[in-house]
């Protein structure tokens, strides 16, 4: 189960409200790298986790996701705060205002809904620890674009802090990476499915 | 950076940011704990930040409002629809 502590992991008091900066950054919420899928994917992966250590470090790094899913709704909040109609045109917002007025809704920049689609989990850990290296990747580098496209230093500092966390994340599943071929034949360059065992997976 | 001293802000507020610190902290030692499971140096700092963060949060539970999804019971009030999300300039 989760305790939920009243607090954000880091500060977010974004003084100047800005919706266009709101259209970019909502796709880290719910966008094809965003947190949501981040949790999610992490979350669910640690069921067919053998290694206890790995496991737990998918339920914590899954955790910490969620944290940035709310630091990120915060963002879409304070960015969208007391707004005229007017702005919401000028800034380009009007697109999503329709739909969700100034709500938070998980959906990438361009407009498509959050899927599950977005991310996997194979049952494999070795196949679902590559996927999530790749996922820290492709997370971080959505964070680079966003901070080439936003100049406010309040959205930019915990913008940072999220892209920073992306690339310990990746460390960290590099090192359970290693551990979980630890428990596998190291001289087996091919690794097969160790929470699976069927022989040499190649069939029934 | 973020730095405490900068933090031209009421008491409480202060208060809160010591606690976001210092919980970050072990937010970075709990990942790192779970792939160095043998680094005593690891371990033994995530323990003394834990008994300093239980202090900082038991101070802010009894004298700000309830933080802990379990401590609102401890002051016999019910504040947490005031307060509203913590981070400054958040939910109202």
């Amino acid at each position: 189960m989760w305790e939920y502590e009243k607090r954000l992991q880091y500060p977010i008091n974004i003084k100047t409200p800005d919706a266009r900066a709101a259209k970019i950054i909502v796709s880290q919420y719910g966008g094809p790298d965003g947190e949501l899928g981040a949790s999610l994917r992490y979350l669910s992966q640690r069921y067919a986790m053998k290694n206890k250590n790995v496991a737990g470090l998918l339920t914590d790094i899954g955790t910490e996701e969620l944290a940035h899913l709310e630091m990120i709704g915060e963002i879409l909040k304070q960015l969208t705060k007391n707004l005229s109609t007017d702005e919401i045109i000028k800034q380009g917002f009007d697109t999503y205002f329709v739909d969700h007025t100034v709500g938070v809704y998980p959906q990438a920049a361009s407009g498509t809904p959050y899927t599950a689609a977005f991310m996997q989990s194979k049952g494999d850990p070795i196949t679902d620890l590559m996927e999530d290296m790749a996922a820290e990747q492709k997370a971080r580098t959505t964070y680079d674009n966003i901070l080439k496209l936003v100049d406010n230093p309040d959205v930019i500092e915990p913008i940072k802090f999220l892209r920073q966390r992306e690339i310990v994340h990746f460390q960290r599943f590099g090192e359970a990476l290693e551990m979980v071929k630890e428990d596998l034949d190291p001289r087996n360059y091919y690794y097969y499915n160790p929470s699976y065992p069927n022989g040499c997976n190649t069939g029934r | 950076m973020l730095r405490y001293e900068d933090c031209r802000c009421n008491g409480d507020t202060a208060l809160l940011l010591q606690i976001q610190q210092i919980s970050f902290a072990m937010d970075e030692l709990r990942l790192f704990i779970d792939t160095h499971p043998a680094c005593e140096e690891a371990i033994s700092l995530f323990n003394e930040y834990a008994e300093q963060r239980n202090e900082l949060v038991c101070r802010y539970n009894s004298d700000v409002m309830p933080i802990s999804g379990y401590a609102t019971e401890q002051s016999g009030k019910w504040r947490w629809g005031k307060a509203g999300m913590l981070a400054k300039g958040g939910m109202k």
